[in-house]
């Protein structure tokens, strides 16, 4: 909790970075969408594509654009970085683990996207902005934030994983980029995984990836049936990657030499 | 005597893009994962219209194939960008931050030169091609008429687009020489550039007119694929060197200050 607060308030001293990166950039990313969806709905004439209308998309648009930025933390290259530039070795020295220091750090984003989305909630229920069939709660919220709080957890540790391989090689991030472009589409942010064709659908079932966002967003939207297995099947997915991450950092260790803290 | 300088230029050009070769080659892992980021990033952008097509028969009055047609235009300008300027945009602020700027601008050579030229993306390159594959299909598969004027146009524009987009780059880094922080301005950049991905004729009304003239992303990437489709025009063309010519007088002087505000006890 140290380390969350620390990393927060490093966050919002740099106040013309937070604004620009994490609210213009935001805004500027939900506006763009929005833009597109406009122009689907207009041309394809229909009032509902897949099960959304015009209304419920917009809504799905705004928790995803939150929501991708949520699971996502502080993003790539900070694992990397700390074995690249030796500072990896205070965990090996200090009575520190890794995962939960560096998860502390990674979460202190999530925890600003989830007060953004709070925010954006609360702005539109203040104006009547939800759609008559919108099914947001206050409970599917809070139901949606659990999710959302695990699949930062699966995140982490895909990217640790992922990242590890800085122990190997001399540059890591355009794995974790990949990684990352993959998570964002597959997952739901850009379009919902029910409008994906069938096939892409099934195979989609076997990965992570819409555990991540498009599950949440679901369950906020309403869809609660789905709760109890989201959150059983991300509890699986930690364990296995929690399994991946820990032997390949423990690998990657016995090859790691660093100078310095 | 003008033209002695550009050849000197293009000879220190080359022996960068000699040096990043030699470096790019020395780091495989790095290079072969580099070229696979680009070819994902790229295959995204390409679902995400395929899958939007799937729902609608236009985006705004375009039909599929010349969404494709547009993307392919994208791509190969992205392309193009992250083998030549990326790196190098990306490197700036760290520049600026840690001094290092010393280095370049002591050099007998526009101090602009060394930050923007340096890093030469060989993985990248071979993206270019890819997007080039990419083109010759989303060509053939186009159903409107085709003309070599056209294509010719849309070549130049393409490369006015490329300029432009360097620009826009560099607008985003160069405050850092003012501001000290590193990554706020570069990471709207970053979700601006997004816009240059997306149609033109999806935008209607004020943002239409920003992204066309104060943020012109949408003259990046649009105005090449509407030449090829036969939907510009010479005011239209008019409009795009306009724009190239403000964007880089804008970015010499912001540069030049940035330059004499610039200061650092490295070196």
């Amino acid at each position: 909790m140290i380390v969350l607060a620390a990393e927060l308030k490093r966050l919002f001293a740099y106040r013309v970075q937070f604004w620009f990166e994490l609210v213009v950039s935001s805004l500027v990313s939900l506006g763009v969408a929005l833009i597109v969806w406009r122009a689907v709905f207009e041309a394809a004439g229909d009032r509902v594509i897949q099960g959304y209308t015009f209304e419920q998309m917009i809504i799905y648009v705004v928790i995803a654009t939150f929501i991708g930025q949520a699971v996502r933390g502080s993003g790539t290259g900070t694992f990397a970085r700390d074995i690249y530039d030796g500072a990896y070795t205070r965990y090996l020295i200090y009575p520190l683990s890794v995962y939960s220091y560096k998860f502390a750090t990674f979460f202190a984003r999530t925890a600003i996207a989830i007060g953004q989305l709070l925010l954006v909630f609360f702005v539109m229920y203040l104006f009547n902005l939800f759609p008559n069939d919108s099914s947001v709660t206050p409970f599917t919220v809070l139901l949606g934030l659990i999710v959302v709080v695990l699949a930062s957890w699966v995140y982490f540790l895909m990217l640790v994983t992922v990242e590890s391989v800085a122990f190997w090689a001399d540059q890591a991030w355009s794995m974790s980029v990949m990684m990352n472009v993959c998570i964002v589409f597959f997952g739901g942010k850009l379009i919902p995984v029910d409008m994906f064709p069938d096939w892409l659908q099934t195979a989609l079932n076997f990965s992570p990836f819409p555990l991540l966002i498009f599950a949440p967003i679901k369950i906020m939207q309403g869809d609660i049936s789905s709760f109890l297995f989201v959150v059983s099947t991300l509890f699986g997915w930690s364990l296995l990657t929690l399994l991946v991450a820990r032997f390949a950092v423990r690998r990657g260790t016995l090859r790691y030499s660093g100078v310095g803290i | 005597m003008m033209g002695s300088t550009i050849l000197r230029y293009l000879r220190m050009y080359f022996a960068l893009v000699r040096f990043s070769v030699s470096r790019a080659l020395e780091f495989r892992f790095d290079f072969f994962f580099r070229f696979f980021m680009d070819l994902v990033y790229y295959g995204v952008t390409i679902g995400f219209f395929k899958v939007l097509y799937l729902h609608t028969p236009s985006l705004g009055g375009w039909r599929e194939d010349q969404v494709l047609l547009f993307l392919a235009i994208a791509l190969i300008i992205d392309s193009l960008y992250m083998t030549m300027f990326a790196r190098n945009i990306w490197q700036i602020p760290a520049m600026i931050n840690k001094g290092e700027l010393d280095y370049h601008i002591v050099r007998p050579t526009f101090s602009m030169f060394f930050p923007l030229f340096k890093s030469f993306e060989l993985a990248s390159l071979i993206n270019v091609v890819v997007g080039m594959v990419f083109f010759t299909y989303a060509i053939n598969n186009y159903q409107g008429d085709l003309s070599l004027a056209s294509m010719v146009l849309c070549v130049l524009l393409g490369l006015i687009g490329l300029v432009i987009f360097v620009c826009l780059g560099m607008f985003a880094v160069i405050p850092i020489f003012w501001t000290h922080s590193n990554f706020g301005f570069h990471m709207l950049f970053e979700a601006l550039s997004n816009i240059s991905e997306r149609p033109e004729v999806i935008f209607r009304g004020l943002s239409h007119v920003i992204l066309v003239t104060v943020l012109p992303f949408l003259v990046v990437t649009s105005f090449p694929a509407r030449a090829i489709f036969g939907e510009i025009d010479l005011l239209n063309i008019a409009h795009a060197v306009a724009v190239l010519i403000l964007m880089l007088l804008l970015l010499a002087v912001i540069w030049n200050r940035g330059i004499r505000a610039y200061s650092s006890a490295s070196s």
